[in-house]
């Protein structure tokens, strides 16, 4: 389904349900893996993934469409989840980036986590990584963003998006290439 | 995609599909609340219009207007009347008129 036809669903209050259901079922894979590699354990993405979807739900009447409708939802979902870990990093009365002792214990503490030791590897260069650039690196690598897309998403330069991916990604391969 | 595979990272049995059915159920049962504020809102604001109201009505002067006195001996109203400065004399002299009377109770 087309995103125009989408939206025209969504902003009649009379199918704006049934729109609804639609763009769940569009988007909530793509969403969870998103918010997952940010907040790492399930549970989490669970919680921010359904405060996600409210606050779309309750923001689609006001969407402009000054950008993709899936760009828009995927810039909730990464707000969500920033303003998820702010929330996390004043509890724990820690720094929101330099959490690498956070991010290996969040991991450990999933039961929804079972790592080789490929997975291990990076997850540790993950976490010696700034979330801005751990950000980058996750969208485009695994997430498959487009450079224009990540700009929109996070509201950083395209240009620094660029190099910023460019750097970690060497980083990640040298390190693997020397682990392995 | 190859989350699972690279960051090992795992979720429920039916995750998906349970939590389709999660996200469509909290979404309608925060619409209804809002709805509902919406319309309680609308009886708040009709009450607290309604109660302003009737205190406005209440305190409404219509005819009971209030007269303000003026005392033509204060220095101030004595002054703007005969368009003289007023001075420290002017004060003190009033005041302590005003002290003897009532003191003495004398006023009236």
């Amino acid at each position: 389904m087309k995103e125009g036809a989408l939206l025209k669903i969504l902003k009649n209050p009379a199918s704006k349900e049934k729109g609804f259901k639609l763009l769940v079922e569009l988007y909530q894979e793509r969403i969870y893996w998103m918010i997952r590699k940010m907040v790492l354990s399930h549970e989490s993405a669970n919680d921010v993934l359904q405060e996600t979807y409210i606050r779309i739900f309750k923001g689609i009447e006001n969407f402009k469409e000054k950008s993709k409708l899936s760009t828009w939802i995927y810039r909730i979902a990464y707000n969500e989840s920033i303003r998820f870990l702010q929330k996390e990093s004043k509890i724990n009365k820690v720094e929101l980036d330099s959490n690498d002792f956070d991010y290996s214990k969040k991991l450990f503490a999933d039961s929804f986590f079972d790592a080789d030791k490929l997975s291990l590897k990076f997850h540790q260069i993950l976490s010696e990584l700034t979330i801005n650039q751990r950000n980058i690196f996750n969208m485009k690598y695994f997430d498959e963003y487009k450079f224009k897309e990540i700009a929109s998403i996070t509201d950083i330069n395209i240009n620094t998006v660029k190099s910023t991916y460019y750097l970690v990604e060497k980083k990640i391969k040298k390190e693997i290439d020397e682990s392995f | 995609m190859n989350h699972s595979k690279k960051l090992g990272f795992k979720i429920p049995k039916n995750y998906f599909k349970n939590s389709k059915k999660e996200i469509l159920e909290n979404i309608i049962s925060d619409n209804q609340k809002s709805t509902s504020y919406q319309q309680y809102k609308f009886y708040y604001l009709s009450m607290a219009a309604v109660f302003i109201g009737t205190l406005i009505f209440y305190n409404f002067p219509f005819n009971k207007q209030k007269l303000i006195k003026l005392d033509s001996n204060s220095p101030i109203i004595s002054t703007v009347i005969s368009g003289e400065e007023i001075t420290d004399e002017l004060i003190i002299e009033f005041y302590s008129e005003s002290i003897f009377l009532n003191e003495n109770n004398l006023y009236e």
